[in-house]
């Protein structure tokens, strides 16, 4: 999707002693853009979003967000900004309705204009109900409602949301997401989180970080694109050449495992009926024949287990 | 504003917590017994009860001089929760989020902590001049004792919401400003007075709190002291801001 670049992060360091948290991350975020950011525990997903946000100050490197600088013009930067970390800011002693109205102002909404954002963002977040309830008597899903209605309260440009489904049960977590789609329509997003189904339902591009680097960047589309493209392992007892494979019709590649074993990459002109009977007429003595299609979480573990190889983190995912 | 609606929002959390109201009855409780006792003394005895002149230098004075160092503790409790908790909760989020400056974030918080002092100090207020019920009391006296009084109430209370931002621990926050109040009211004379050399004997007396304190509480309003006062709050409040500002840095 092209279209107005909102969030642009270059070159982002950060250090906590000894310890790099973050090395040389970029990223870029379009106006109408729903951006997964992925990763393992401690891979820098919540580093990363606490400097967009302006929470934590980079080692190096800049965040500029709508074309501002969130360290030199702090004020307009954040203005065009919602966020909710990973443990919602709440005062669980006020209403929903108190908060959100204080967060209004703090937001330098119009004091006109105060009551009709409240109102507002509590229709998208689905909190009518408990309006008038204590934020510490709410359910944690609720409490995370708040905390959305929060982030959006002044329409942001962006909404930066980070692990916003975790400890809700299923259908909470089906509807926080249902909140994240929708909002998708109006506001640019970010969302980071480790579930992955999370981000094939909601997001249109997604950014792996692992060890504090980006390891993948690629559309879903993309993605999809990428896991799509199957693989058949098949065993041969008595194997032809890697030539006479890689001519067979369908087949991109050919991987020897070892043993007589070879992985095929093929695309869509691929029959294993059509290899099987092969096989049988050429001797080859097929033993094994399995298809396999990747999935996202196995690209996942792929990237962010290669921890030997994180110099070149894009090789492992000739899948 | 902002600062505005950060300050209401800091005083209605005030007036939310429990220890707020139990500062607020003990201080009324304490005040009014201190009344009784100095008045008896008084009337046993007009000429010299504590040194004061009259009733007003007598009893309010004393009430107000007294509530001074009952303050020591007071102002930490009042302000210990003022940004350790925000830590702690991690709402500080919110804040730092948000389209605004650390100077209106301080400058919020401490407006609303010093408007809730006043109110605090309006319990001795109203204690002492049901005097006037009974006899004239000296008005001079009356509002330079009072001003020495507040004026020791937003340094302390600056004091202690400096201390809140060092740390995300409550108690913490309580017992450094404690430290810190002591220091600059007392000790700092107390070190003074142990060290001969001049400069910096007279830098140490320039310090202390109470030094600039007492002329207030006898009627005598110099302004130096005044600046004083000035200086010091803006020193804590600067000093919250730049450790505001200093904590995104680390972690």
């Amino acid at each position: 999707m092209t279209g107005e670049t909102l969030i642009q992060v270059e070159h982002l360091y950060r250090d906590y002693g000894d310890l790099h948290a973050l090395s040389d991350v970029n990223l870029t975020l379009n106006r109408g853009e729903v951006l997964g950011f992925l990763g393992p525990n401690g891979a820098g997903k919540s580093t990363t979003m606490q400097i967009i946000s302006g929470n934590l100050a980079p080692s190096s490197g800049r965040v500029r967000i709508n074309g501002f600088d969130i360290l030199d013009d702090p004020r307009q930067a954040k203005a065009a900004l919602g966020f909710l970390p990973e443990q919602p800011p709440l005062y669980l002693e006020l209403t929903v309705n108190e908060y959100l109205e204080y967060c209004a102002k703090l937001n330098r909404i119009p004091q006109r204009d105060i009551t009709k954002s409240v109102v507002r963002a509590c229709e998208r977040c689905g909190l009518g109900k408990v309006q008038k309830r204590l934020i510490g008597n709410l359910s944690k899903g609720y409490q995370q409602r708040v905390g959305i209605a929060q982030a959006i309260i002044h329409a942001p440009d962006v909404v930066i949301l980070d692990e916003p489904t975790v400890g809700l049960d299923p259908i909470q977590i089906r509807e926080i997401r249902d909140l994240i789609r929708e909002l998708g329509n109006d506001h640019s997003v970010i969302l980071s989180t480790h579930i992955l189904p999370e981000v094939q339902s909601t997001c249109d591009r997604v950014v792996i970080i692992n060890n504090g680097k980006i390891a993948l960047e690629d559309s879903l589309a993309g993605l999809d694109a990428r896991l799509r493209k199957d693989f058949v392992t098949v065993s041969l007892i008595n194997p032809p050449t890697i030539e006479t494979l890689t001519a067979l019709n369908g087949v991109d590649t050919v991987e020897q495992l070892g043993n007589g074993r070879y992985q095929l990459h093929c695309d869509d002109n691929f029959n294993s009926a059509e290899f099987a009977h092969h096989a049988v007429n050429n001797q080859w003595q097929l033993s094994e024949l399995t298809p396999q299609t990747s999935s996202l979480e196995q690209m996942f573990i792929d990237i962010t287990c290669s921890d030997n190889n994180t110099d070149h983190p894009q090789e492992d995912l000739t899948v | 504003m902002i600062i505005f609606s950060i300050a209401q929002r800091e005083l209605r959390n005030m007036f939310n917590s429990l220890l707020s109201w139990i500062i607020l009855s003990g201080i009324s409780l304490v005040v009014f017994l201190i009344l009784v006792t100095l008045v008896k003394s008084y009337l046993e005895n007009p000429t010299n009860s504590l040194g004061g002149i009259g009733v007003t230098g007598t009893i309010s004075s004393s009430i107000f001089y007294f509530c001074s160092y009952l303050f020591i503790l007071i102002a930490p409790m009042l302000t210990m929760r003022s940004f350790s908790a925000e830590f702690k909760n991690k709402t500080s989020q919110l804040l730092f989020s948000a389209p605004i400056s650390m100077t209106e974030i301080v400058l919020g918080k401490c407006l609303g902590l010093y408007l809730f002092s006043l109110i605090t100090a309006a319990l001795p207020v109203l204690i002492t001049l049901s005097l006037a019920f009974g006899t004239q009391l000296d008005i001079g006296l009356y509002l330079s004792s009072l001003l020495g009084f507040i004026l020791v109430t937003f340094t302390f209370i600056t004091i202690g919401v400096f201390a809140s931002s060092i740390t995300n621990h409550i108690g913490l926050a309580a017992f450094s400003s404690i430290g810190i109040i002591i220091f600059l009211f007392w000790l700092v004379e107390l070190l003074a007075s142990l060290i001969k050399i001049d400069a910096i004997q007279r830098g140490l007396q320039y310090l202390s709190i109470s030094k600039h304190a007492s002329p207030l509480y006898n009627g005598q309003l110099n302004s130096s002291d005044l600046l004083f006062f000035i200086l010091i709050i803006t020193t804590f409040i600067v000093l919250t801001i730049r450790r505001l500002d200093s904590y995104r840095m680390q972690h």
